[in-house]
């Protein structure tokens, strides 16, 4: 191959064949990195239609509490924190108390399901998808919105007299 | 003429609840969910949701505001937030709409939600002391004493809360 002033310098004189060609592979490059854009949209789409969306976000956003007294309030709060700092398989494990305060009686998704009253009652709790879906962001953002709720009503009921 | 079931047009109704025409199988999965209702929720046959896919649960959450509902006859809210009965389910729209009332002018039949709106009742007492406050007790489904129980506002529920008439 004779080398020419654009392969020895890496520089083409205007008018020059190789910087027609220069263009052409740019306008070439352009029109590939457009395409590959769309088709990475069009993909995109398409995932996000196919991925399930987290059940413990479907679950809590909107969802309303329903609880009576400051001790099922303070296990509310207990469970959350756990959705929040322990990984999936040892808040598996992880037993609350119920109603009446008997210790060890309720799954995590039990307290959900017992004082919380959701949207839609499509939306349905089960370890499957749970406990993978307990620890993505949507969910941890929905559990922090609720524990941060709780806590300051129980705050509020402590300061306000309550034992 | 007997209806079709609202979830499975090509059934026969075989109960109406609601307003509403439901098959025999939904009457059947309507009878099992009733049966899993917790044991402090009154009444506990209209407790139950359909979740497709010829699918009966109770209904989560609390009865609280359930009980103030029917025994009020309160409907406010969306099908969805409503039992089988069409009965109101969240203490938010129990109390939408009513007038909140002074505790010094609160009457029996008043409805008490607490500070946090996830506690309600009703007042099924009102005792006036001379020279103390007045006593009020409140009749409320409670989940803690297991049904449907009598407290005192004060002591119980230690004076926090709203009354609505």
């Amino acid at each position: 191959m004779i080398p020419t002033l654009a392969t020895r310098t890496g520089r083409v004189p205007p008018g020059d064949p190789v910087s027609r060609r220069g263009s052409s592979a740019r306008a070439l490059r352009a029109t590939a990195t457009l395409l590959l854009g769309v088709s990475l949209l069009l993909v995109g789409s398409g995932c996000e239609r196919n991925v399930p969306e987290n059940t413990v976000t479907l679950y809590l956003t909107g969802a309303q509490r329903q609880a009576e007294t400051l001790d099922q309030r303070q296990e509310i709060q207990r469970a959350l924190r756990d959705m929040l700092e322990l990984p999936p398989e040892q808040l598996r494990d992880k037993r609350y108390a119920n109603y009446q305060m008997e210790p060890g009686s309720w799954t995590a998704i039990d307290i959900l399901e017992r004082y919380y009253f959701p949207e839609s009652p499509l939306t349905m709790l089960v370890p499957e998808t749970f406990y993978r879906d307990v620890a993505l962001p949507p969910a941890r953002e929905a559990i922090q919105r609720h524990l941060d709720r709780i806590t300051k009503d129980i705050e509020a009921e402590t300061r306000a007299g309550a034992p | 003429m007997a209806g079709r079931c609202v979830h499975h047009p090509g059934r026969p109704e075989a109960i109406k609840v609601g307003g509403k025409s439901y098959c025999s199988q939904c009457q059947t999965g309507q009878q099992n969910a009733a049966a899993r209702v917790d044991r402090h929720v009154v009444p506990k046959p209209c407790f139950v949701w359909y979740r497709g896919a010829n699918t009966w649960t109770a209904i989560t959450g609390t009865g609280c505001a359930h009980w103030v509902a029917h025994a009020k006859s309160i409907t406010h809210g969306t099908p969805t937030t409503r039992c089988l009965e069409g009965f109101t389910l969240r203490v938010p729209d129990l109390i939408r709409g009513k007038t909140q009332v002074a505790q010094a002018d609160v009457r029996v039949g008043d409805i008490y939600a607490n500070r946090g709106r996830d506690h309600c009742g009703m007042v099924s007492r009102v005792t006036a002391r001379t020279g103390q406050p007045t006593q009020i007790e409140i009749e409320h489904d409670s989940s803690r004493q297991g049904g449907v129980s009598r407290n005192d506002f004060a002591t119980y529920f230690h004076g926090q809360g709203d009354f609505f008439r």
